[in-house]
């Protein structure tokens, strides 16, 4: 007898709904793709890659001509390595493998890569958007700088610069600017070595480098 | 004995035969039918060159040299067009290089990104042997403080029917000693430089994929 009542109860529950939907005169298939297929977002998040690269080797001359001559060949080397591995493809690969998104705290965004590097100079001038894009809901992620560094004290590193520009309605952008660095083991390969290794921790220390700069970001907006 | 010879000359006739209709040698650049053994070497280019500099003061962008230079000649000057690549390596003796025995050569007109010739698996299914020269950046590269130079990034591969047994990836780089590009008339002997810098690099990468032990 409780079961028939819950029964019927239940019954009542299910229908009111499509009484309610009725009222609207929405046609029962619309109802139906808009609760199958989740809302496509309306925000974007567009990205854009580095196109400067610089190594930079300190000795135990602690700097200046001299120690910069005496690294000259090796720097030119590594700083091609860098552009190799991390040519455009590579960094937008290696930033789309992460939860741009989520890491950077944005609002449900659709993700737009540019391979396309832009004007290293332009980048701090021009306020205005750097895509056609007419989005109301719209970022930007450049990553601006890739730096190798090897200090006799310190050890090898790289460091990633990035700026995210935020528009929410008219006028200038929110600009947040920032720099992740962790150390390097591997980077970079010997002459002739096998590069494989070496060019998957540089990889994996530039997703590393973007990680910490999204906490960095989150500092700066107060989280 | 006679017989054992006029086996030996009949399989040998049957290979080359068998090879020839499994097609690899139909491929409009492949130089000769595989000897028996021999490694077949498929070649992939790059879209052309970049460039990668400083100077003293001034970290430049990727390509900006090279835009430089075009622009002090006067015109484009189409370093290392993909067509040009294949006809600086034509004449190069890879297999040698590659140390491996040299069986059909086949040079792919389309190129490649660095990415795309990193992706797992042979881009060749053919039984024997098959050895891929990926070479998808070339990179004119220099410094406030050192000297100009072309690096190569290449990856090559081999297969013995159909499963990986030997690969490499890595840079070469060979200097590009006497370059100069300050007027229009020097635009000549600065490409010549370059080709000549290309296969040295190409030398000295396929070199080094053959010393190094990783598997």
């Amino acid at each position: 007898m409780k079961s028939l009542l819950l029964l019927s109860v239940s019954l009542i529950i299910a229908a009111t709904p499509a009484v309610a939907q009725d009222t609207t005169a929405a046609p029962a298939s619309t109802v139906q793709a808009a609760v199958a297929v989740a809302p496509a977002p309306q925000c974007e998040l567009h990205i854009w890659p580095a196109e400067r690269f610089q190594a930079m080797t300190t000795g135990w001359l602690g700097g200046g001509l001299l120690d910069a001559a005496v690294h000259a060949e090796g720097d030119k080397a590594r700083r091609s390595h860098m552009a190799s591995a991390l040519d455009s493809e590579g960094q937008i690969d290696a930033l789309q493998k992460l939860d741009l998104v989520t890491l950077l705290r944005l609002a449900p965004s659709k993700v737009v890569t540019h391979t396309e590097a832009l004007d290293r100079k332009t980048v701090n001038k021009i306020m205005t958007r750097r895509s056609d894009s007419t989005s109301p809901c719209y970022s930007e992620l450049i990553v601006t700088d890739v730096l190798y560094t090897r200090a006799a004290m310190w050890g090898r590193s790289l460091r990633t610069s990035f700026m995210l520009r935020q528009f929410n309605g008219a006028g200038n952008p929110l600009i947040k600017k920032t720099t992740g660095g962790n150390g390097l083991k591997i980077f970079p390969a010997k002459e002739g070595q096998d590069t494989t290794a070496a060019d998957a921790e540089l990889v994996s220390i530039f997703q590393k480098n973007f990680t910490e700069a999204t906490e960095n970001f989150a500092k700066q907006s107060g989280h | 004995m006679n017989l054992k010879i006029w086996g030996a000359a009949t399989l040998a006739v049957a290979c080359a035969m068998n090879s020839a209709a499994f097609g690899q040698p139909s491929l409009s650049q492949a130089a000769t039918t595989a000897p028996s053994g021999a490694c077949d070497i498929h070649v992939y280019l790059a879209d052309g060159p970049h460039s990668v500099g400083e100077d003293i003061d001034a970290v430049h962008r990727v390509d900006q040299d090279l835009r430089h230079y075009y622009e002090t000649a006067g015109r484009p000057l189409d370093w290392l067009t993909p067509n040009r690549q294949l006809t600086l390596l034509s004449d190069m003796p890879l297999a040698n290089l590659a140390r491996v025995s040299e069986g059909a050569k086949v040079m792919h007109p389309e190129t490649l990104s660095r990415h795309q010739a990193l992706e797992p698996g042979a881009r060749e299914q053919s039984a024997g042997c098959v050895v891929e020269i990926m070479l998808p950046q070339i990179m004119l590269e220099r410094g406030g403080l050192a000297t100009r130079s072309l690096r190569l990034f290449g990856v090559v591969r081999r297969y013995e029917n159909g499963s990986l047994v030997r690969s490499y990836s890595g840079f070469a780089a060979a200097p590009m000693t006497g370059f100069q590009l300050r007027t229009p008339a020097d635009a000549m002997g600065a490409t010549a430089i370059v080709e000549r810098a290309y296969r040295g690099a190409v030398e000295i990468l396929l070199s080094n994929s053959a010393k190094s032990p990783r598997n």
